[in-house]
């Protein structure tokens, strides 16, 4: 009996966290615990994403990650989920065969969940939504912005930025 | 030759063994996680109020007895439910049952919040171990149950003081925590290179440039080609984690020669932190210098592993420790 139940746990348990170590698959509760691993030093270039909305009357409005309600982890799940990592990532980079076409799809619909949140919380009516990535000096202030692209809240398209 | 490995690995995982220690983990374990409850379940409420398409929902979720998302009013019969089963399971009353189903209201919490596009590390170990402990034997020890059932004349057998029992409830607890250090040096090494050790990242996390105005911050690394620049000219590759360092992990941020010895000996102390399977006074030492690993992470950057602390010191055979003699 002993035995069964060991073997049960073992592979419930100990081969899917085996598994988890091996291919650096992050699905919880496994875990290849990537916290704090990639190399930083205080010269490592460092950015932040930002949201500037353009309002209906043509105003600007910065949208934080607390604009649709939830917390800071948003960014996490966006630049997981959405945005996508180059293939170093590891646990970061899932999406392996990635296009312009589906970078800016991904995004399309993103933006579109984000809008139609951001308007139903502020009440206000939005244009479009530009997605900019900022790099941080030392002190964490901004370097240098580089326009992503721009999402369109009547058309739900997401137009990457030409390089 | 195959004899001796199985006689090696019926050793490993049944040897007898007080299992007491079982029973105090099942107290002071759930005993936490019964007073943290309420900030679980604010983090239910929030995934609540979040828009359903930002939520992945792992495999602990998809396949989760419970639902997700849970509509009113059913939050609140699920928070009534697992408060009366974790008060349940911290004192032994149909203690298997009720620490079952605790564990399962627990691995919907702790998945729902791992759900938000990031990995809550801490209560991955903390799940696998409440799994282990449903069906350990011991974990009935200092229970309610116990002292009603148990016919015994003795106080002690009564709580189950002296039980001794199979050790795969403790072996499969050690086996798990080797993982998880080993994982979290080994991935320094995978995706910080050696360079890791030479102390600049942990500088850079001590110094508590990671955390600005809790805006998320993200890095690229000397690998990227320019090939994968083709999203942004940049190529992020990895999000920062947040930490939230004291004056003291401030002042360690600015001695080179600090970061660098600890970070050394911190990739050494998780890689290594597989010889606890050995046993015998190295396990206890192991535990108790695992304990005080987390509490100087708690200390230096805010990062709590309470649970760990508790799953570690009530594992150490403290009557080894103080020379005092074991029971087995």
């Amino acid at each position: 009996m002993q035995n069964i139940i060991l073997s049960i746990l073992t592979a419930v348990l100990l081969i899917p966290n085996l598994l988890a170590i091996t291919f650096a698959i992050e699905d919880w509760p496994l875990t290849p615990a990537p916290m704090f691993a990639h190399y930083v030093d205080s010269t490592t270039p460092r950015y932040r994403f930002v949201f500037n909305g353009e309002l209906a009357d043509n105003t600007q409005k910065s949208l934080g990650f607390y604009s649709a309600g939830a917390n800071w982890s948003l960014m996490r799940y966006f630049f997981k989920y959405v945005y996508g990592a180059t293939p170093s990532g590891g646990v970061f980079a899932i999406f392996e065969s990635d296009s312009a076409d589906a970078f800016s799809n991904r995004l399309g619909k993103f933006f579109k969940s984000f809008s139609i949140e951001v308007e139903k919380r502020e009440t206000v009516r939005l244009k479009h939504i530009e997605l900019w990535l900022e790099s941080l000096s030392e002190d964490n202030l901004t370097h240098e912005k580089k326009l992503v692209g721009i999402f369109d809240c009547t058309t739900s398209k997401f137009t990457k930025s030409q390089d | 030759m195959i004899s001796k490995i199985y006689n090696l690995w019926s050793h490993f995982w049944f040897a007898p063994v007080e299992l007491l220690p079982l029973g105090i983990l099942r107290i002071v374990l759930i005993g936490y996680l019964f007073f943290t409850l309420p900030e679980r379940f604010l983090v239910l409420h929030w995934s609540q109020d979040m828009p359903q398409e930002f939520m992945v929902l792992g495999l602990a979720l998809r396949y989760s007895p419970i639902p997700y998302p849970l509509i009113d009013p059913w939050i609140e019969y699920f928070e009534i439910a697992l408060r009366i089963l974790g008060a349940l399971a911290t004192l032994g009353i149909f203690t298997r049952i009720s620490l079952g189903f605790f564990t399962i209201g627990y691995w919907y919490l702790a998945a729902v919040d791992s759900a938000w596009g990031w990995h809550d590390h801490g209560p991955s170990l903390v799940a696998q171990v409440l799994l282990v402990l449903c069906i350990a034997p011991g974990v009935s020890a200092l229970s309610i149950d116990r002292f009603f059932l148990n016919r015994s004349s003795t106080l002690r057998n009564r709580l189950g003081i002296g039980l001794v029992g199979k050790r795969w409830g403790f072996q499969m607890i050690f086996v798990l925590l080797s993982l998880f250090y080993f994982t979290s040096g080994f991935s320094k090494l995978r995706y910080g290179g050696v360079q890791w050790m030479n102390g600049e990242t942990l500088s850079f996390y001590l110094s508590g440039k990671s955390v600005s105005n809790r805006i998320q911050q993200y890095g690229s690394s000397a690998s990227v080609t320019p090939d994968e620049k083709w999203r942004d000219g940049v190529g992020l590759d990895h999000y920062l984690y947040g930490a939230r360092p004291s004056l003291l992990a401030k002042q360690i941020a600015d001695s080179k020669i600090l970061c660098a010895i600890l970070a050394i000996g911190t990739i050494f102390f998780e890689m290594f932190f597989i010889l606890i399977l050995l046993g015998g006074p190295l396990r206890d030492l192991l535990l108790i210098c695992g304990a005080v690993f987390h509490a100087s992470i708690y200390f230096l950057m805010g990062i709590s592993f309470f649970p760990w602390i508790l799953i570690e010191l009530c594992l150490v055979n403290w009557c080894r420790v103080f020379r005092r003699q074991p029971q087995l």
